[in-house]
């Protein structure tokens, strides 16, 4: 049969009547795909310098989080979840990768990111091939982590993109493929804020003249939404927009995506709304521990339970904005075809003489984080009481992609998601931002929980010690019972030292 | 053009005033990131701490010819007899003035934007110093004569600096365009 080669009148308007019906097609007709593929979505939510212990549902006497706490009725909640880093460099290169600061070796405040060796052992490379990758930090310190992974991401949302300045140059599409060199290059060193050793003498301060100048305006024109300054991640930004912001990524989402949203509340500078202002500065007060001798601030008590105050009012402020966020995830039915996950990189101390976490100490406080998780369509609360850690967060996302858990990984499959509750797991925690990432861990402090027990070792020049606490009999680590040196506290010295000296090994010679 | 030609210095004036303006920039930026570099390599390898003195040396190179370019701005719009005339002391003077006013404000400025007024009173001050300067050294001899002495031993920094500022740009455009 010959066909024929040429159009004729009637036939193109066949076509484009055909055509034009096809417009209206997309609203009445499902993609196939979505029919196809079950996969459900996964969001992270990460909140920055979460404690769990400053929740109600965790036990705290303030209720600081009402929405996400509502939200926690149809969802898991993990009740002794702990990040393995204590900041957000090692914390969320934890829960990215499933491995112990140790082995991924981002110690240091800095942009290093992961090292090589384990670059490509991490959550965004393991959904690449089953989900549509969104990454967003508004932390500068984690979007380290996903300019390191900038390959597997579809979307990368800048760090700035929902703050009211833009302070940095490495999220310019030109330093894309070099954006954390030029992190190091120009935020630690071209232009230092804040400190006046910016390496370029006449546009460093010109630069920061300009940019003191934008916040001045910033400042009067929110000063009446916000009394102690507007909430400041770097780059200044409205709660407002930030969950207008995350809201906007989710909607229009592929199925199936994965997706990363780490934002910076209650991260300090603690600016509570003005609407919260003050909600908490009568009725319960912290109980006063005594300073450590490690502590660097050395902080009054009456400071710490103003600074604890403005970090409760700020959860309230970032949770009624949230509200917003979670509606969202209802009506547009997100939350029938997705995991949902809010959890932190690390968590934040008020005693002790220290303020935030820019600390070597390690406590309850400031590594017991919050793990709520909802899966597609929960309707029931279910409580899980194990121990669980930040490294198990991708062995259960490799789990909900249906891929087998990675060899590599430290952590385990969740409870509660297939995975079994280990009461006798050991859980590691650790500060080591004093140390050289390609260095046996000599400037260190490491924790052990076990068994209701913490052993936390201080690992200094000058200052080695242990400190051991029964979390059961004594949940606030104020009487140190390791001079008494009960069996347990001996048995997990040996375990830690043990570990200490296997991951030390590598980098001895 | 040829009005614009006219009032542009001598090449010698111009090469013995970048030689000053190069010295002074990347000595800084060098003295800037060996403050940082202990907790650099903390962190990073030997490359990647290379890597960020390219960037460096690559922006100190690019703040040097903005630099000299402002000076032949102002040397141009400027009365011939105020700038241009003796271009290679002023404009080095006018160089370290800024340097010494960049470095009192660098000490002072923190994370609070100081009153304006105060930034155009030490504006003011800068700038009248210059003009103080320009006259001492249109008069007195011997202190245009050590100026230029100093400012001739400058200009080996850019036979020195200038390619260490190409070879930053080479680094940074190769790791940006992988």
């Amino acid at each position: 049969m010959k066909l024929k080669n040429k159009i004729s009148r009637r036939d193109f308007l066949k076509v484009s009547s055909l055509a034009f019906s096809s417009l209206l097609a997309p609203p009445i007709i499902k993609p196939i795909s979505e029919f196809l593929d079950d996969t459900p979505n996964i969001i992270i939510l990460v909140f920055d310098a979460w404690s769990a212990n400053h929740m109600q549902m965790y036990g705290y006497p303030r209720l600081t989080m009402p929405n996400l706490e509502q939200f926690a009725q149809k969802a898991t909640v993990f009740h002794k979840h702990y990040s393995a880093g204590t900041f957000t460099v090692p914390g969320t290169a934890s829960l990215l990768t499933g491995l112990y600061p140790w082995s991924h070796r981002a110690l240091n405040l800095g942009y290093s990111g992961i090292i090589k060796e384990h670059a490509a052992h991490q959550a965004f490379a393991l959904l690449e091939d089953t989900h549509s990758i969104y990454g967003y930090s508004q932390n500068r310190y984690a979007d380290v982590f996903l300019n390191q992974s900038e390959k597997y991401l579809n979307t990368h949302i800048s760090s700035g993109e929902f703050s009211l300045e833009r302070r940095y140059l490495y999220n310019w599409p030109l330093f894309k493929n070099d954006a954390n060199m030029v992190l190091e290059s120009f935020a630690e060193n071209i232009f230092q804020f804040g400190y006046g050793r910016d390496a370029s003498l006449f546009f460093g301060s010109a630069f920061r003249l300009w940019k003191l100048r934008e916040r001045v305006i910033n400042t009067y024109q929110y000063d009446d939404l916000y009394p102690l300054g507007i909430p400041d991640s770097t780059e200044q930004f409205l709660l407002s927009d930030l969950a207008d912001g995350l809201i906007s990524i989710l909607d229009g989402l592929e199925k199936p995506s994965f997706v990363y949203l780490h934002v910076y509340p209650p991260h300090d500078p603690y600016r509570p709304a003005k609407k919260f202002f003050g909600e908490f500065s009568k009725g319960w007060q912290p109980k006063k521990k005594p300073i450590h001798p490690l502590a660097e601030e050395k902080a009054p008590f009456g400071d710490l339970v103003k600074q604890g105050q403005y970090y409760d009012e700020f959860l309230l402020s970032w949770d009624e904005e949230l509200k917003r966020f979670l509606e969202y995830l209802e009506y547009s039915g997100l939350f029938e075809n997705s995991y949902i996950m809010f959890t932190s990189d690390h968590g934040e101390l008020f005693e002790r003489g220290e303020i935030g976490h820019d600390t070597p100490l390690i406590f309850e406080n400031l590594i017991h984080v919050p793990l709520i998780i909802s899966k597609p369509g929960q309707i029931e609360r279910e409580d899980v009481n194990a121990y669980t850690s930040s490294l198990d967060v991708v062995p259960t996302l490799a789990a909900w992609a249906g891929k087998p858990i990675p060899t590599w990984v430290e952590g385990k499959l969740l409870p509660g998601f297939g995975g079994i509750e280990d009461p006798e797991r050991s859980i590691f925690a650790m500060d080591a931002k004093q140390n050289s990432s390609f260095a046996p861990l000599t400037q260190a402090t490491i924790s052990l929980t076990r068994m209701k027990h913490r052993l936390t070792y201080y690992n200094y020049p000058g200052n080695q010690h242990f400190e051991f606490y029964d979390l059961s009999e004594d949940p606030d680590e104020l009487e140190d019972l390791y001079p008494t040196m009960p069996s347990v506290a001996k048995r997990m010295r040996d375990e830690l030292l043990q570990k200490l000296s296997e991951v030390n090994r590598k980098y001895e010679n | 053009m040829t009005f614009l030609f006219n009032r542009f210095p001598k090449r010698e004036e111009i090469l013995s005033v970048f030689g000053g303006v190069v010295f002074i920039v990347f000595s800084w930026s060098i003295r800037g990131f060996l403050y940082i570099f202990p907790s650099l390599i903390l962190r990073h390898s030997v490359g990647e701490t290379l890597s960020v003195l390219c960037y460096m040396l690559a922006f100190s190179l690019f703040e040097s010819l903005f630099l000299i370019g402002g000076e032949l701005l102002v040397s141009m719009f400027l009365p011939r007899k105020w700038f241009l005339e003796g271009f290679a002391y002023k404009g080095f003077i006018s160089i370290l003035v800024f340097t010494i006013a960049m470095i009192v404000l660098k000490n002072n400025l923190t994370n609070n934007l100081p009153p304006v007024n105060i930034l155009y009173l030490g504006f003011a001050i800068a700038i009248s110093f210059i003009v103080v300067m320009f006259f001492l050294l249109d008069k007195v001899a011997v202190f245009r004569k050590t100026l230029l002495a100093i400012e001739e031993r400058l200009q080996v920094f850019v036979y020195i600096y200038v390619p260490l500022g190409i070879l930053g740009i080479v680094v940074v455009v190769f790791r940006n365009l992988r």
